[in-house]
């Protein structure tokens, strides 16, 4: 088999499901924007009127502005905090630092009703201390809420960016400047600050985009006053059937993102970000310790305490909540279909679903992560570098874009049961591709020599030497894809079938039910997923600096 | 010689830059070890891939065992070939990384497992079977590598220098050991080195590479004895080389042929260039008989080094006027008489006698036509 003809049946596989599964539902989206049947339906006002379509541009620009700044405000002193690597107690640190990063958003949405909603872990010790009849924190549907669960997602990210950078750069470059008479504050101000810039504003941008396609946290934890451009698109298209507007809103969607995106990687390439955060022993803490230090590791660990501390206030609620003492009932609750649920399927249904699904994800997404490496690996020079932008495209498309894409393009696909792993296969499908690129590469080329001299066929060395070495980082990947389709809400939102809930669908129905019994048996639901999403950790150290889209 | 491996007129380039093989050819006795020597760069390695198959040339032709390899497929074609860095599987174990190409060639379980013990045994490794790939030494890993290419006994072994990511220590005798293999297996066998000493303990016959082709080819001791060629002679070390084609080469010609025994007739004719070997006995004054070519010179520098002391002689008598040579002259062989001539001369800085021995004459073309 000669070299074009391997790369054709490595690429086949990806570039037919992009083509069905990406490439369609836009094509179709933007047909249905701006194509001449947009203005059949009704013929009355279809498509948003300027106003409100400022509005929404205004309140999504705005929120995802003051986001970026709380979480640089927030998570600048922690990446200077974590910058080297010195002590357990700062590994220990970062490790918290990044379950916010993985956890799903409906989680979140859970775990900051747990902390701060009405019935929440902080309303009730005060209304007991206090003897308060009322609750007095009133955050819920609050333009405060929003900002405080974007700043818990964030804050990592900005850590993640920054400490990473930082630790990479040359520690005696700050040497130097202490010799030369400058104190620790000037130095950092005049030369680690200057050093660290491209890093802050690379992060800045990311959680910039983040911020702008929310859609979970705004729905969720905003109520009906707030609305995104994401939540937008979503009501436009399931709450008024309104699929022009929807897919007019998703274009200037789709084209903010992708803007941010190319200013995202052309920074990247400019400042080479590193991509991957390694941990290195190079510059172990051996200064002495004076009581800046102390109050810094007080400081940084209160700090990352904090942030993680809606999930453990969720934890705690799980138990409690509905209850007048600690106990299993919502997690019972959980195994038994509830009779006067208005759901069309049990909660165990919803986990079995949910499984079904990331399995099915995650043979998908390995099957063309493999093939999309593979392309790559092969591909000669610059068509290679072309392709590789495309194969991350899903990446800056939005969730809830997919998911009306989906609705509009599919046909008779759309009752399909393989519909949603396919939307969460595509959507794992970059992460896993950079999982198992850098992997292939750095497999010696020499392998494949001794083993054909040896013998053995392209074939035959495939499966004896290029497969087995590979699959670590396969084995990393698939873990990933499953979190991802565990967690996934948006496009599930849009295209998962009632009678067919996911884990995220049942707990966001829950949650906007009213009754402690519905909101404990969310919680705990949360938790569960919480727990499953949490192992994918483990596989996030191997991963570059990803874009999170759950 | 009965050719069994025959390699003819092979050219080869990478991109547009000048051809790194511009028809390289050579031929080699079923059996034999043949080193490949040469600089980094010069092709070798190259040559080896297009052996193996791994890289097509451009042009030329390979026979081995009087059949034409073009066409094979690499998995086809029986080599054994030893990597610069072992590449052993790192997933296998050491047992399963000598089996390989026993799978490959479909031996029963029990017949592979007796070969990989008795390949183990030959190389020093008995009892490492189960041992990881990770944990093995620089030497150990080698001979796992050597091990694994004989395994399947192919045709035709490659080695591509293959010590050279061992220990500096170990070299010695793990080329003592891979010679004594080679022979016990009677392989014939291309071995490609930058080593001088590697080449010369290892080949049969070493085949000096330079410029895209093979230079020189000869016994390793013939090869040292006269190198023949300019760009030979430079690789194995040796300075005091002397263009003939000028005014004062023809005078230094004239010099070199005015004693008895200056490297015979055969090289005045067409030879471009003249080699004074470093390790050439040199006398003080000139003598009574014809037995010496006579010079004057300055003795510019004595530079004392572990075995030997280098002198470095500036040529002061009208014909050879400002030639410096530079003598490596043994520690042993030094008399006093000759080193106080050396010292006062490179104090006084005044030019003296000097007899040099006219077997250190040796007469250089800039390549051997075959």
């Amino acid at each position: 088999m000669n070299g074009r003809l391997r790369v054709l049946v490595w690429a086949l596989p990806p570039f037919i499901f992009l083509g069905a599964f990406y490439f369609l539902p836009l094509v179709r989206i933007l047909v249905t924007a701006l194509g001449p049947d947009r203005l059949v339906g009704g013929g009355q006002a279809v498509l948003p009127d300027w106003r409100s379509l400022a509005t929404v541009l205004g309140f999504t620009t705005w929120q995802a502005l003051v986001s970026t700044a709380a979480s640089l405000v927030a998570g600048l002193p922690l990446a200077w905090w974590l910058r080297d690597h010195g002590s357990r107690l700062r590994s220990v640190a970062r490790l918290l630092l990044t379950v916010p990063f993985v956890m799903p958003v409906v989680v979140t949405a859970s775990a900051f009703v747990a902390l701060a909603g009405p019935s929440g872990l902080l309303n009730r010790w005060l209304m007991g201390w206090f003897d308060l009849s009322a609750p007095p924190i009133q955050l819920m549907h609050t333009f405060g809420i929003i900002i405080l669960a974007h700043m818990f997602y964030n804050t990592s990210v900005v850590v993640r960016v920054v400490s990473g950078f930082w630790s990479q750069q040359d520690r005696r470059l700050a040497d130097a400047a202490g010799t030369l008479g400058a104190t620790a504050w000037r130095t950092l101000v005049t030369v680690e600050a200057p050093l660290v810039l491209p890093a802050v504003v690379s992060s800045a941008l990311l959680v910039f985009l983040f911020c702008f396609s929310s859609f979970g946290v705004v729905l969720i934890l905003g109520g009906l006053r707030f609305s995104t451009l994401e939540v937008a698109i979503y009501r436009q298209a399931v709450s008024y059937f309104n699929l022009p507007a929807a897919a007019v809103l998703a274009l200037i969607q789709l084209a903010v993102t992708f803007t941010a995106m190319s200013l995202y990687t052309r920074l990247q390439r400019r400042h080479a970000v590193p991509q991957q955060v390694e941990a290195t022993e190079q510059f172990a803490d051996d200064e002495p310790r004076t009581r800046g230090h102390w109050i810094g590791d007080g400081l940084g660990t209160a700090a990352a305490l904090i942030l993680v501390s809606p999930l453990v206030a969720l934890t705690g609620q799980s138990f409690s909540v509905g209850t007048s003492e600690w106990s299993l009932v919502n997690y019972a609750g959980l195994l038994q279909g509830r009779a006067d649920s208005a759901f069309l399927a049990s909660p165990v249904e919803a986990v079995g679903n949910s499984v079904r699904n990331a399995l099915a994800t995650m043979v998908i997404s390995l099957v063309l992560g493999i093939g999309m490496a593979y392309t790559l690996f092969l591909m000669p020079g610059r068509a290679g570098r072309w392709l590789d932008p495309v194969f991350l495209l899903p990446l800056g498309t939005s969730a809830v874009t997919l998911g009306l894409g989906y609705i509009i393009s599919m046909g008779p696909l759309r009752t399909s049961p393989l519909l949603v792993p396919a939307a969460h296969a595509l959507i794992a499908s970059p992460f896993v591709l950079r999982v198992i690129l850098p992997a292939l590469r750095r497999l010696q080329p020499g392998l494949r020599q001794a083993s054909a001299v040896l013998g053995a066929t392209p074939r035959q060395t495939w499966w004896r030497v290029e497969l087995p070495l590979l699959l670590p980082a396969c084995a990393v990947a698939a873990v990933f894809a499953f979190a991802v389709s565990m967690g996934e809400f948006g496009a599930s939102l849009l295209i998962a079938r009632p009678e067919h809930p996911t884990m995220p669908l049942m707990i966001f129905g829950l949650l906007s039910r009213p009754g402690l019994a519905n909101l404990g048996q969310a919680q705990a639901m949360s938790v569960v997923l919480m727990a499953v999403t949490s192992a994918s950790i483990f596989a996030l150290d191997r991963l570059p600096v990803a874009i999170r889209e759950f | 010689m009965v050719a069994y491996l025959e390699v003819t007129n092979l050219w080869k380039s990478f991109g547009d830059t000048e051809s790194v093989l511009q028809g390289l050819g050579f031929v080699q006795e079923r059996g034999e070890i043949l080193c490949l020597l040469g600089a980094s760069g010069c092709g070798k390695t190259t040559v080896l891939q297009i052996l193996a198959g791994l890289m097509p040339a451009d042009a030329g032709r390979v026979l081995l065992g009087g059949r034409d390899q073009d066409g094979i497929p690499v998995h086809a074609r029986r080599i054994g070939y030893v990597f610069q860095n072992h590449v052993l599987f790192p997933h296998l174990s050491v047992g399963r990384n000598v089996e390989y190409g026993l799978r490959m060639l479909k031996w029963p379980s029990r017949q592979r497992g007796r070969r990989v013990r008795e390949m183990l045994e030959l190389v020093d490794l008995a009892g490492y079977e189960e041992r990881l790939v990770r944990g093995l030494s620089g030497g150990e890993s080698q001979r796992v590598a050597l091990a694994r290419s004989l395994a399947p006994a192919p045709d035709l072994l490659l080695l591509d220098e293959p010590l050279s990511s061992v220990d500096q220590r170990l070299r010695g005798d793990l080329v003592t050991q891979l010679r004594s293999v080679l022979e016990t297996q009677s392989i014939t066998a291309v071995h490609v080195t930058h080593d001088l000493e590697e080449a010369y303990f290892m080949g049969d016959r070493v085949a000096f590479v330079h410029g895209g082709r093979v230079n020189r080819i000869d016994s390793p001791s013939a090869l040292v004895a006269n190198p023949a060629t300019v760009a030979c002679a430079r690789y194995l070390g040796m300075g005091n080389i002397f263009a003939l084609d000028t005014p004062e080469g023809q005078r230094l010609r004239e010099w070199a042929t005015s004693a008895a025994g200056t490297g015979g007739d055969g090289g005045l004719t067409n030879a471009t260039h003249l080699l004074i070997r470093p390790r050439t006995v040199l006398r003080s004054g000139h003598g009574e008989t014809r037995q010496g070519l006579p010079c004057s010179g300055t003795v510019t520098s004595i530079r004392p080094k572990v075995n030997e002391v280098e002198v470095e002689l500036r040529l002061t008598q009208p014909d050879l006027e400002g030639a410096t040579i530079r003598l490596d002259l043994a520690r042993t062989g030094i008399d006093s008489d000759l080193l106080t001539a050396l010292e006062s001369s490179a104090r006084d800085r005044d030019a003296r006698p000097w007899t040099l021995d006219p077997k250190g004459v040796v007469w250089l073309v800039d390549e051997v036509s075959e």
